[in-house]
């Protein structure tokens, strides 16, 4: 108790800080999941010195390892300070290697809270510092009571913003109290996130996962299927039938357990999702294991994208995702793209969206608006390329082939469902300027859109080829902090008004686009 | 508040494509054409001793053999100043355009307001020439996308402090462009 009321205590130039003895869980977990990969590579290994060496003692493998960890837990909470000076936040780590670090208040992004399963029973949670910088600069307080970890973060803002620095990359959780204001504006329940496990299958994601982990363990696969009273041996299929339905059985079995997959992983990460409105911002929280809650600022929502695929499409859904700033660099520190900078609204209804548009950005129109559609020449241009290509897949290799009475209707089959698609992607593409906010629209069988500002633009480029320009099409791209959206083929005069609008928008108005 | 919402007569806006273009100092032509005769010299070199002396190759197809690498190289030495020539520039009050492409003719338009940092290279070769190159960075990019080759140092230094010294005249609060810069610089 001594260590949290400490946490909370705001000295100008504060005494160095330890946290609490239960953080010692969340340096273990984090020694677990940096060492994810090793312990993966080293397990083949240590399994089969077990076995022939201590042939008796092969439980001193997982208990050493648990030892390591339990180790490495406590010796980083040992070597974990932190205090808050006038400007900056300095943490001190490392057993062997020092490591000092200071985030200034003017460079923090975000605070986010986190509540990771094993501290849901104590209502501990992790306090995420996120810088503009790298991954690396990144503080967690972990093991803070929720009042500290809120009054903390209050306590970060207040300081930040009395730096003066840009008011407007902060939230307004330093003034308002954070509950009082707060009002659900986007909930989503469990038959939402079933269907956005079925329609989105994240499966795949877990399977390649555990297939690059077996991959390296050499699992005696047959003894396990004999184990559940399989045996491979006496797997004598002799009819076709038999073999087809074998096949059959063993895809649908295969496809419904990654479904499953897919459904329990949307529960996990996304059980009990709500959005609240809290003044300046959108409080986002989430998790069925780990709760995150993230704030954001409106303000620093760059753009809301729309992404819908077939299977989206065919059931009236579609996910939004609102995405901040990403910086080129987090991709080299092993992250994945996007990961973590973008929110996921999972499988909104499609008369849900404007709603949460208009809380975003406040606009509401994005079906109905009128969009302006890309040339006709994009069409024929594509379809013509392919047309070549499937004439050329007529004509060559025709004899190499074993069925030739097949052959043929298959690839006329297939280039007409291609051009199909290409024509479909032609009528969706569009772009729509409603007041100072750009509609990108894309997709073949689903809608998905782009949504920003035109203030948030960061760079605007107008490209023709010499064709093109006497075609009288040019192509846009827009660039704003989060993403790039190209609009080709749109008419010339038209695409070069857009171009100068927007960087009047850009650099008339004194909007900040943070 | 006193919000307004005035129309915006987009036929009056200012044009990005009406702007004059600037071109790279001519001396960065001559750069680049050192460049392209220092890659091509060995080429060439390897391919007329290949002409002269290969064993068991008839003469007409050594011959064959060195013309194509003769035009080859004539190729890519004249799309590489194709390239050079299409690279044009201008500085707005507001922005700063780039025009750039031989057959996808690509104009970019690069906001002041959104500029986070500007670098100033210089490599060996440019040395020699007195050429500068002016990488403008924004957010979101890890590396510059707006980047102005061939400029003579006092162009390039120009631009800079101009690109630097830009505050918007409606909004004073706004930071100066060195406290944003990101870590990664």
């Amino acid at each position: 108790m001594a260590e949290r009321s400490a946490a909370v205590a705001p000295p100008a130039s504060g005494a160095w800080r330890r946290l609490s003895a239960w953080s010692i869980a969340h340096f273990a977990a984090r020694a677990i999941v940096e060492n994810l990969r090793a312990v993966a590579f080293a397990a083949p290994a240590t399994y089969g010195v077990s076995q022939s060496a201590w042939q008796e003692h092969t439980w001193a493998v997982p208990a050493g390892i648990a030892a390591a960890v339990l180790i490495a837990g406590v010796l980083n909470y040992f070597f974990f300070f932190y205090r808050l000076r006038d400007d900056f936040v300095e943490v001190r780590r490392g057993v062997l290697f020092r490591k000092e670090l200071n985030l200034s208040f003017a460079r923090i992004q975000n605070i986010d809270i986190e509540q990771p399963f094993y501290f849901r029973p104590l209502r501990l949670v992790t306090l995420k510092i996120d810088s503009a910088g790298s991954k690396r600069d990144e503080v967690h307080l972990a093991a803070l009571a929720r009042p500290d970890a809120e009054a903390l973060r209050r306590d970060i803002l207040a300081r930040k913003r009395a730096l003066g620095g840009d008011e407007r990359v902060l939230d307004d959780a330093a003034s308002a109290p954070p509950r009082a204001a707060d009002e659900v504006c986007c909930t989503r329940s469990l038959k939402d996130l079933v269907i956005h496990g079925l329609t989105n299958d994240r499966g795949w994601v877990a399977v390649a996962g555990v297939a690059g982990l077996i991959s390296q363990v050499d699992l005696p696969v047959s003894p396990m299927l004999e184990a559940v009273g399989l045996e491979v041996d006496r797997l004598q299929v002799t009819s076709l039938f038999g073999m087809a339905l074998l096949v059959v059985l063993l895809v649908v079995a295969a496809w419904a357990s990654i479904t499953l997959l897919s459904v329990a992983w949307a529960v996990v990460v996304y059980y009990g999702f709500t959005i609240r409105r809290s003044g300046d911002g959108l409080r986002v929280a989430h998790g069925l294991l780990t709760r995150r809650e993230v704030q954001v600022p409106r303000s620093r929502i760059q753009v809301f994208a729309v992404k819908q695929d077939w299977l989206d499409y065919l059931i009236g859904r579609r996910n939004v995702v609102l995405e901040q700033v990403t910086h080129g660099r987090e991709l080299e520190d092993g992250d994945w793209p996007g990961l973590r900078k973008k929110l996921v609204v999972p499988s909104l209804r499609i008369e849900e969206t404007p709603p949460l548009l208009e809380e975003v950005f406040g606009v509401r129109r994005l079906d109905e608006l009128p969009f302006t559609p890309l040339s006709k020449r994009y069409f024929y241009k594509h379809a013509k390329i392919w047309s070549c290509v499937y004439a050329a897949a007529l004509v060559v290799p025709r004899a190499a082939v074993g069925a030739p009475w097949l052959y043929v209707p298959v690839v006329l089959v297939l280039w007409a469902l291609h051009v199909a698609l290409l024509y479909a992607r032609w009528r969706r593409g569009g772009l729509a300027v409603d007041g100072d906010v750009v509609v990108t629209r894309s997709g073949a069988i689903g809608v998905d859109y782009q949504v920003f500002p035109a203030i948030k633009i960061q760079e605007l480029r107008h490209v023709q080829s010499p064709l093109m320009r006497r075609n009288g099409v040019s192509t846009l791209v827009f660039r704003t902090a989060a993403s790039r959206t190209r609009v080709p083929y749109l008419d010339a005069a038209f695409a070069k008004a857009v171009v100068d609008y927007c960087v009047y928008q850009v650099e008339a108005t004194d909007r900040s686009w943070m | 508040m006193s919000f307004v919402n005035r129309q915006v007569d987009v036929a009056t806006l200012p044009r990005f494509d009406a702007v004059r273009l600037e071109k790279p100092s001519p001396a960065y032509r001559r750069l680049v054409s050192i460049i392209v005769g220092l890659v091509a010299a060995p080429v060439l070199i390897a391919a007329i001793l290949f002409a002269a002396a290969a064993h068991g190759v008839t003469l007409p197809v050594r011959l064959l053999v060195l013309l194509l690498v003769v035009a080859v190289l004539a190729g890519v030495a004249a799309i590489v100043h194709a390239h050079v020539r299409c690279i044009g520039y201008a500085v707005r009050e507001h922005d700063v355009i780039l025009r750039s492409g031989i057959f996808f003719k690509a104009e970019s338009v690069q906001p002041l307001k959104r500029i986070q940092h500007v670098e100033q290279v210089q490599g060996p070769l440019d040395k020699r020439f007195g050429l500068w190159t002016l990488k403008l960075y924004s957010a979101g990019t890890g590396r510059a996308t707006f980047s102005i080759p061939g400029l003579e140092a006092d162009t390039a230094n120009a631009i800079r402090r101009f690109v630097l010294s830009f505050h918007e005249p409606a909004a004073p609060a706004a930071s100066p462009p060195e406290t944003s810069v990101p870590a990664d610089g």
